[in-house]
């Protein structure tokens, strides 16, 4: 079976996943190829899409792809604009499910009542995440930023109700410009932040949960192997592995007492 | 091409190439001293803004204004910051220090926005420059997966920074930089042009020193000499002149010893010259003394003994001793005159000479002589007085006349004839006679030269005639002509100075002279004294006297006259000048003192000496030089007897 693994980028993490997935698929049954998005696709029985640059440019070329570190909200709304639904299709996320967020948030401050979030569009997580909080009595105090106000003042006036702020993926609100500032005002109002990525917690975030390359590209090995068994992509799913990341720097300037890893890793396992 | 002194060259040799390369460095090292200045500061105000734009990131964020002046101030309290400014990504003022309100910098931030955008910007003026710095957030990458969205408001900046840098600290440091360049470089110059000078004036000095050296040298002061110098080959030089003034010295040494030498060698000559002069002035005093004196008294002596002959016979042979005695005479006065021309002891007495006298008297003296030849002598006069030498001029003529009648054939003419040419007057003796070839023409003035006279006949003179004529004529600056062809006679004529509006009856009326000899008896009884030391002339004189009828006293020296004669009266005095007590003109004072009637008094000299003549010309006394041919003698005798009466 011919794979060809469309990379968004040649480089960083869309390179290691398609060096673990080439590690992965060893045996005779696959012929790997791997091109850069720019580049001639060719002639195969499936195609693998790395990041949302390769997914659109797949999609719009009716090709049975699996999609992998793409965002759940992109991946819906390019599944969303496609005409045909009979071409094989699948993903999986680059977001890590709900569940597993909140379930990290209380391993780590179990003693957390009032979480803040911020956001410019409407993310379609907040009902269930509105939902978990609430079953662990936890409040959510959740902003959207607008134009008469600017991001600092929203900033300050969610940090001041908060004791941790709960990042979801928005790219106008979380950037590379405005995390620095974003990271000290929370600083200096002695509120930890939850990222969602290794980066995240590089640049002074508490901690986050998330899945690295190699894990995506187990999980993607074994779909293309059901996918040359049966034929069939197995529907879009959140990744099966994660692995979670402490900034003790962070956690030592706040004062704050956290569980290694492993025991947070293994705390977040256990939760259905 | 103007010349230039040696220093004026050494200082621009020396200071032109440094003055270029001073300037070049100073310019050089002055425009990058001031480029890295500008940059220095450029640098230090570029990273003041952008520490503050860095600084100023999360207080703009987070609107934290008292923040944002906390670091401005910092900022502004840096050196050289003039003022700052921080406006918010809508362009609105958030925080500021120093004069930054002003509509000015306004403009400047919007402009400098509006163009700049976000990039950072720079402006300037003279005094000021002002840099944009936009506030960019620190860029912290979250996520390598995130999509291009995300990327598009990274650069956007949050804010802006302006910063206002004074250049005014910069300014007056380059200005003291400028000062302090331009300084050294006028110090270097100076320096340079001391030393130049100094170096020059090692040159200088010596060249002028050594200039005046060689004016002195120049001058004559050839002991000059150079001190050595410090420069090698003016040394050589300065040596060079110092060897120079040296050898001149010595050769002007050496030239006046050969001077010395020869002036004294000349001065040895001149006094044998003298010397020579001398015995030979001393010879013709002799002789014209010593040789006359016998002559004189043998002229008189002869007189003596032709008066008392008495037969024909013994008279003719009486006559020829007296010619002979006569042709002797003559021969003595020649050579002597010739003689005396010579040694230059001649000295003519220049006074107006009435020519007629002169010439009546000639014609008088010549008439016998022409008579005889069967020659017509005319005379023509034309009453001219001249500036000469009477007793000369007359020579000259006399020996000229003597002449013509010598070479005239019998039946023949001479001619003496005066001729006005302007303000002189000419005197011509012209004859008929046998004439001078003109090849000898020139010869006929040398001594003893006698055309047609090869058996030098006695009769026929001497040859001594011309010879003194030309001496005198010289001597007397009357130049003398002579116009001649064979047989047609000779003209000799001389040319004299005229004197006009003298009155010329000063001249001596001949005509009672010349009227007078005939009278004979006139001398009878007459009393004569003759004083001369020689008894020989005192003797022959008493002769001559006595046989003309005088009563003749002797005496031997003057006071012989005051011993014997002082009550005596006399009617004649013959007196010798020379006297072994005196001479005879102390006895003409004398007698014309104790006389009331003087007596006439004939001096008779064998000198000729001129002191002598202008004496007895003073005193009015007439003078006779030896020998003294009797007829002579008696003429003057009679004029004078003639005259006393």
């Amino acid at each position: 079976m011919r794979v060809t693994v469309v990379l968004s980028e040649a480089g960083g993490s869309y390179l290691a996943f398609s060096e673990a997935l080439r590690e992965k698929l060893t045996t005779d049954r696959f012929a790997l190829n791997t091109k850069r998005v720019d580049e001639a696709a060719g002639d195969s029985d499936l195609y693998v899409a790395v990041g949302m640059k390769a997914a659109s440019e797949l999609a719009n070329r009716n090709l049975p792809t699996l999609n992998v570190l793409v965002p759940k909200a992109g991946y819906d709304k390019l599944s969303h604009e496609s005409a045909s639904h009979s071409t094989p299709r699948s993903a999986i996320y680059i977001d890590q499910p709900m569940e597993r967020q909140v379930s990290l948030l209380l391993a780590a401050l179990p003693d957390t009542r009032h979480v803040g979030l911020l956001y410019a569009n409407l993310p379609p997580e907040l009902p269930v995440l509105r939902r978990l909080l609430a079953d662990r009595n936890v409040r959510l105090h959740d902003r959207q930023i607008d134009q008469a106000h600017s991001l600092n003042d929203t900033l300050e006036s969610v940090l001041g109700e908060s004791e941790v702020l709960f990042v979801l993926p928005d790219a106008e609100i979380y950037n590379t410009g405005t995390i620095r500032n974003i990271l000290l005002t929370a600083y200096r109002k002695q509120v930890p932040l939850i990222g969602i990525s290794q980066a995240y917690v590089k640049a002074g975030a508490l901690c986050a949960i998330f899945s690295t390359p190699e894990q995506a590209a187990n999980q993607a090995a074994a779909m293309i192997q059901r996918y040359a068994e049966s034929g069939r992509l197995p529907a879009a799913q959140y990744p099966a592995d994660f692995e979670v990341l402490v900034n003790t720097q962070v956690a030592r300037s706040l004062d704050l007492r956290i569980e290694d890893t492993d025991k947070l890793r293994a705390e977040i396992r256990r939760v259905p | 091409m103007k010349q230039h002194g040696i220093e004026r060259q050494t200082l621009a040799v020396a200071v032109i190439p440094i003055l270029i390369l001073a300037l070049l460095l100073e310019s050089y090292f002055t425009y990058t001293r001031f480029a890295d200045l500008d940059r220095a500061l450029f640098e230090r105000a570029k990273l003041i803004v952008r520490q503050l734009a860095s600084a100023s990131e999360y207080p703009v964020f987070s609107g934290n204004k008292g923040l944002l002046q906390q670091q401005v101030d910092i900022a502004f309290s840096q050196q050289d910051v003039n003022s700052i400014i921080v406006v918010g990504a809508d362009s609105k003022y958030l925080a500021g220090a120093g004069g930054t309100r002003n509509t000015f910098e306004r403009g400047i931030i919007e402009q400098m926005s509006a163009a700049m955008g976000d990039a950072e910007s720079f402006r300037e003026d003279r005094n000021a420059f002002w840099l944009y710095q936009p506030i960019i957030a620190t860029q912290i990458e979250l996520d390598e997966l995130n999509n291009e969205m995300s990327m598009r408001d990274i650069s956007k900046p949050l804010g802006s920074v302006i910063i206002e840098i004074s250049k005014e600290r910069l300014n007056r440091e380059k200005a003291e930089m400028l000062g302090l360049n331009l300084f050294l470089l006028l110090l270097v110059l100076l320096t340079t042009m001391m030393i130049a000078m100094r170096v020059s004036r090692r040159i200088t000095m010596p060249v002028l020193e050594m200039n005046n050296a060689i004016r002195r040298i120049g001058e004559g002061h050839l002991d000059t000499r150079i001190a050595g110098n410090q420069v090698q080959e003016l040394d050589v030089l300065a040596a060079g002149i110092n060897d120079m003034a040296h050898q001149l010295l010595q050769d002007r040494n050496t030239l006046q010893q050969r001077i010395d030498e020869a002036t004294q060698e000349l001065r040895i000559k001149k006094d044998e010259a003298e010397k020579a002069n001398f015995d030979k002035s001393r010879f013709l005093a002799a002789a014209s003394h010593d040789l006359r004196q016998p002559m004189h008294a043998l002229g008189l002596f002869v007189g003596e003994l032709h008066s008392r002959l008495t037969t024909p016979e013994q008279r003719k042979v009486a006559s020829k001793v007296e010619e002979s005695v006569e042709a002797m005479s003559s021969l003595l006065d020649s050579l002597l005159d010739i003689s005396k021309l010579d040694a230059g002891v001649v000295v003519p007495q220049v006074q107006e000479v009435a020519i007629d006298g002169m010439l009546k008297r000639l014609e008088h003296d010549f008439a016998p002589v022409a008579q005889r030849k069967h020659i017509t002598l005319r005379v023509h006069c034309i009453g001219a007085v001249v500036m000469s030498d009477p007793v000369l001029l007359e020579r000259i003529l006399l020996n000229l006349l003597s002449n013509a009648l010598r070479y005239t054939p019998h039946n023949g003419t001479v001619l003496i004839a005066c001729r006005k040419r302007g303000d002189k007057l000419s005197i011509e003796v012209r004859d008929n006679g046998i004439g001078i070839p003109e090849a000898e023409q020139q010869n006929v003035f040398r001594e003893f030269v006698q055309l047609a006279n090869n058996a030098r006949d006695r009769s026929k003179g001497l040859g001594l005639g011309l010879a003194i004529v030309e001496r005198l004529s010289r001597l007397l600056d009357h130049p003398l002509t002579l116009r001649s062809a064979l047989n047609r006679g000779s003209s000799f004529s001389i040319l004299l100075p005229r004197v006009f509006g003298v009155d010329e009856l000063l001249a001596e009326p001949t005509q009672t002279f010349v009227a007078t000899p005939s009278k004979h008896d006139r001398l009878e009884n007459l009393r004569v004294l003759v004083v001369d030391d020689d008894m020989l002339v005192r003797t022959s004189t008493a002769g001559i006297m006595e046989s003309w009828g005088c009563h003749v006293s002797l005496a031997e020296n003057l006071q012989e006259v005051r011993d014997v004669y002082a009550t005596s009266r006399f009617d004649l005095v013959i007196c010798d000048y020379r006297l072994p007590d005196g001479d005879g003109l102390e006895l003409a004072d004398c007698i014309k003192q104790h006389c009331e009637v003087p007596p006439a008094f004939i001096l008779i000299s064998g000198d000729t000496a001129p002191e002598i003549l202008q004496a007895v010309n003073e005193r009015g006394l007439h003078l006779l030089h030896k020998p003294v041919r009797p007829a002579k003698l008696r003429s003057l005798v009679l004029f004078l007897l003639k005259k006393r009466d």
